[in-house]
């Protein structure tokens, strides 16, 4: 077989591949680690820097002969495998993915009705691609699972009154959980059905802090960029902190409003800070003063692009612009492991798919 | 790399930490924060016994220069000096970690993460050693841990990973599609399903994710190499000729045996011989090839 034609077949098949060319497929991680760009590079080598499968699995693969016809009674689509392919198998076993393995792609398994499940012939030969859905050994079955199709039932009055009857426990449960739901808690938004976040408590190392810092996430706020958050305060030396922008807990940015001086004219202190791969910058302070004593202070700061604003009773105390961080998750923080007393959380959420307004407590 | 301000807001102040040394710390800093390592390092590579705030900005600036195991024993002394340095600690697991000494690494990521359990770079870094180390159960427990945003992508790109190599194709074959999701040009996450095919050969599967990796790259081998196999299994060698000849052209290595743990595909030499014969009776320009 001369090559003397064929510039583009660099290969010298005389030195080296007396047993033909190895194609090898290693399990791969650089991309953990590297950023997409890089690690698509590293993908263009033959030999990538990671990988460890465990255990050998080699295919001693022969000549193909011409297009074989056809072997199935059932498909003749070109996923049928030769009969050769089986031997080619690697030796090992293979609890969880045997030769007749299911292969479910992307959508999450689920409870099928069981007629579809029975009554497949199997097919003897390993058509991969062309049975979705083979027989399943009947054990998978549990003999106690409800099903509306079973074929023991002879009518469709039975089926009837049993979806019927799970029908009415359903709406019975449902309205019991609205009737004891908490009421701390409601979504609202233009036509946003999104369900309120949960409170998520985690540990915030800080360089050069002895004491840990607790942080509150607000879950319903992942990835957010522009948000407005507001609520009603007691002024009080200890203050109330959170965190907005928040990657995770060791980058995000934080401010502060605390009560310096109480009397008839308060003074309070507002600072702002932001967290950047555990240190803690310079905290850059502001000092307000109340026009008169109040019980409670309506708080809000709004998050819209890199611009921050902090607004005292309706009015703009403090703005500051800052583009480390585009978007992150919400929340307060505690230190000295005193939670913040606050009354009338709400967030408003600027979301791709509209506008939603969270109304929920630190409780 | 570290911030150069790091040291400046983190209580590493040189004047705060020792007088003695202020005036070097802080021009060493300076001279970070311009980018001139190699001078700063000088400034503090004088005899001496410094503080551990001195040994950290040694280990960033030995960081920086490439310096690996002199950053490791850098920052090392810096962890014994001030035990409750947990920034010098996760960088010496850092550079532990680029050395390849995985086990060393764990343990100084660990008492970090015990800290402060949501440091996910710092889990990220030390999924990688329990993957290389073929601690596969901890490796899933490390990235099933991470919880930001930001870490995401690899997080679930390490769970596909440490479920693969644990056999548990199913689930990992749903990581690596979230991965896709979230990132269409991750062509790792690909060539780790094609690789997940091949374990089950299941032909379809690997056609699909190879035609799909040569679309993102089509100089990509683990997707070249992918398509050439399915045609050879399919005795379509015209198709296998041109996907080979593409191949060829990465100049990857398709000699010899595989190793011992990695998945391997042999084509026979009749089968080469064959794709020979196609090619030189069509040669191809792969260069103008469309997929």
């Amino acid at each position: 077989m001369e090559n003397s034609s064929s510039p583009a077949f660099p290969i010298e098949l005389a030195s080296g591949l007396e047993h033909g060319a190895t194609l090898r497929f290693p399990v791969t991680w650089s991309y953990l680690l590297d950023s997409p760009n890089s690690s698509a590079a590293i993908q263009t080598q033959a030999a990538p820097k990671t990988s460890r499968p465990p255990a050998a699995r080699t295919m001693e693969v022969v000549e193909t002969p011409a297009p074989p016809p056809a072997p199935s009674p059932v498909n003749n689509a070109v996923a049928v495998i030769p009969s050769q392919v089986p031997a080619r198998k690697a030796p090992e076993p293979r609890p969880a993915f045997g030769p007749d393995a299911k292969w479910e792609m992307v959508i999450p398994k689920m409870a099928r009705p069981l007629a579809a499940r029975v009554g497949r012939p199997t097919n003897p030969t390993r058509a991969i691609a062309e049975s979705p859905k083979p027989t399943e050994p009947a054990a998978e079955t549990p003999p106690t699972e409800v099903s509306f199709y079973t074929g023991s039932e002879a009518s469709f009055v039975p089926r009837k009154w049993k979806v019927v009857g799970l029908s009415a426990a359903a709406v019975l449960v449902a309205l019991v959980i609205a009737w004891i739901r908490p009421g701390s808690q409601a979504t609202s938004g233009n036509g946003s059905d999104a369900a309120a976040g949960t409170w998520s408590r985690r540990t915030a190392y800080v360089m050069g802090s002895s004491a840990p810092r607790e942080i509150l996430v607000f879950s319903g706020s992942d990835d957010l960029k522009n948000y407005r958050i507001e609520f009603s305060w007691v002024p009080e030396p200890r203050g109330v902190g959170w965190i907005f922008r928040a990657t995770d807990s060791a980058n995000y940015y934080a401010a502060k409003l605390r009560l310096v001086q109480a009397g008839a004219i308060p003074t309070l202190s507002a600072e702002h800070f932001a967290v950047v791969k555990g240190v803690e910058g310079a905290h850059s302070r502001k000092v307000i003063t109340l026009s008169r004593a109040m019980s409670e202070v309506a708080v809000r700061m709004d998050a819209t692009g890199p611009a921050f604003t902090l607004s005292l009773q309706g009015n703009p105390a403090d703005y500051w612009t800052d583009e480390r961080f585009e978007s992150g998750s919400l929340g307060f923080y505690e230190e000295g492991g005193e939670r913040p007393v606050l009354q009338g959380l709400r967030f408003t959420l600027f979301k791709k798919s509209g506008l939603q307004t969270v109304v929920t407590s630190l409780q | 790399m570290s911030a150069p301000n790091a040291f400046r807001t983190s209580g590493y102040s040189g004047a705060a930490a020792s007088p003695a040394i202020g005036d070097p710390m802080e021009a060493a800093l300076a001279l970070h924060s311009q980018g001139r390592f190699q001078e700063a390092l000088d400034l503090l590579s004088g005899p001496g016994e410094y503080p551990a705030d001195v040994y950290t900005l040694r280990g960033d600036l030995l960081t920086e220069l490439g310096r690996f195991t002199d950053a490791a024993g850098s920052y090392y002394t810096a962890t014994v000096k001030a035990p409750a340095n947990l920034y010098a600690k996760s960088h010496l697991g850092s550079c532990l970690r680029r050395l390849g000494r995985w086990e060393p690494a764990v343990d100084a990521f660990q008492p970090v993460l015990d800290a402060d359990p949501h440091r996910d770079s710092v889990r990220l870094e030390m999924g990688d050693c329990l993957l290389r180390l073929n601690r596969l159960e901890k490796a899933l427990d490390c990235f099933d841990k991470c919880w930001s945003e930001s870490s995401r992508r690899q997080a679930l790109f390490g769970k596909g990973v440490a479920l693969q190599l644990l056999r548990r194709f199913d689930e990992a074959e749903i990581a690596y599609e979230r991965v896709l999701a979230l990132d269409g040009k991750a062509e790792e996450a690909l060539a780790n399903l094609i690789a997940l095919s091949m374990e089950v050969f299941d032909l379809e599967r690997v056609q699909r994710y190879s035609r799909r990796l040569v679309e993102i790259n089509p100089r990509s081998a683990p997707g070249l190499q992918g398509l050439t196999l399915v045609a050879v299994e399919r005795g379509e060698m015209e198709v296998a000729a041109r996907h080979f000849s593409a191949l060829a052209e990465q100049a990857p290595d398709l000699r010899g045996t595989a190793d011992e743990d990695v998945m391997a595909y042999r084509v026979s030499r009749k089968a080469l011989d064959r794709i020979r014969e196609c090619i030189s009776r069509q040669p191809v320009k792969p260069a103008a090839r469309r997929y």
